[in-house]
């Protein structure tokens, strides 16, 4: 059985391009969230093995995501998504629980080396 | 990974995220306040990542200038004036033609692209930008 993954950011591309390396590798997207809020509903729905979350969405941010996760569900797998400039941001995620973070432009092997560092 | 199969995808993303930039851009200018600015900034914030994903960077560069630029009045340090709304509205102009240059040119004009200079330390906010001069440091 495959693990499943619950995709969060704004941007319909973003997702695709995520989906895309996760699925070749085996991976099952069983959600997709636009927004922080409706990746807290969504992952209190689907109890994801793993989350890919963009720091930065409309409704509740990732890093206000993850806290909500977190504080429900202490054991959540989160893997941050960011761009350049965003130190500050990866390090307040990851603070707030996310258990490693992804760079753009996405490289299939690093995203799969951070996925599987936050698996175990 | 071959970036070509997403460039349909990456262009009516991105022209939406442009249009909801210049509205709300056009926002602030007639008084939007934190709403327009909000809007604002996550619309240059996702250009920017949408653009890194792709491996275009001076798309990236001018998109993270800009957020830069949004980021600085949302934290209060710079104040909305008729001069600074002309500036962001001149970079935004000034992105979306980045855009069209880098998705007519493709991901492997973005791919052969040098290494990205953002993977060094955290710059600097831009202090003396002008349209006319490039924003690579």
């Amino acid at each position: 059985m495959g693990r499943t993954v619950l995709v969060c950011d704004d941007a319909i591309f973003m997702r695709a391009m995520i989906s895309d390396i996760l699925k070749q590798a085996g991976f099952e997207i069983v959600g997709e969230a636009e927004t922080g809020a409706e990746a807290v509903r969504l992952y209190r729905e689907l109890r994801p093995d793993l989350v890919t979350m963009d720091i930065i969405m409309p409704d509740m941010g990732g890093i206000d995501a993850v806290r909500a996760i977190m504080s429900e569900f202490p054991d959540a797998k989160i893997l941050m998504c960011s761009a350049m400039g965003q130190q500050a941001l990866v390090i307040e995620a990851v603070q707030a629980g996310a258990r490693d973070f992804i760079v753009k432009p996405f490289q299939p092997s690093r995203v799969l080396e951070a996925v599987q560092r936050v698996l175990g | 990974m071959q970036l070509d199969r997403y460039l349909g995808l990456y262009l009516s993303e991105t022209q939406d995220r442009l249009r909801a930039l210049n509205r709300s851009l056009l926002e602030l200018e007639t008084g939007g306040g934190d709403a327009a600015l909000d809007e604002a900034f996550r619309a240059a914030h996702t250009l920017k990542g949408m653009a890194a994903a792709m491996g275009f960077q001076a798309v990236a560069e001018v998109a993270h200038a800009l957020e830069d630029r949004l980021d600085e009045i949302r934290a209060g340090r710079l104040a909305v004036s008729r001069a600074v709304i002309d500036e962001l509205l001149a970079r935004a102009d000034r992105l979306e033609r980045e855009n069209e240059v880098a998705i007519a040119g493709g991901p492997e004009g973005g791919a052969a692209a040098a290494v990205p200079s953002w993977r060094s330390p955290p710059r600097s906010p831009v202090s003396d930008w002008s349209p006319r001069t490039s924003s690579r440091r």
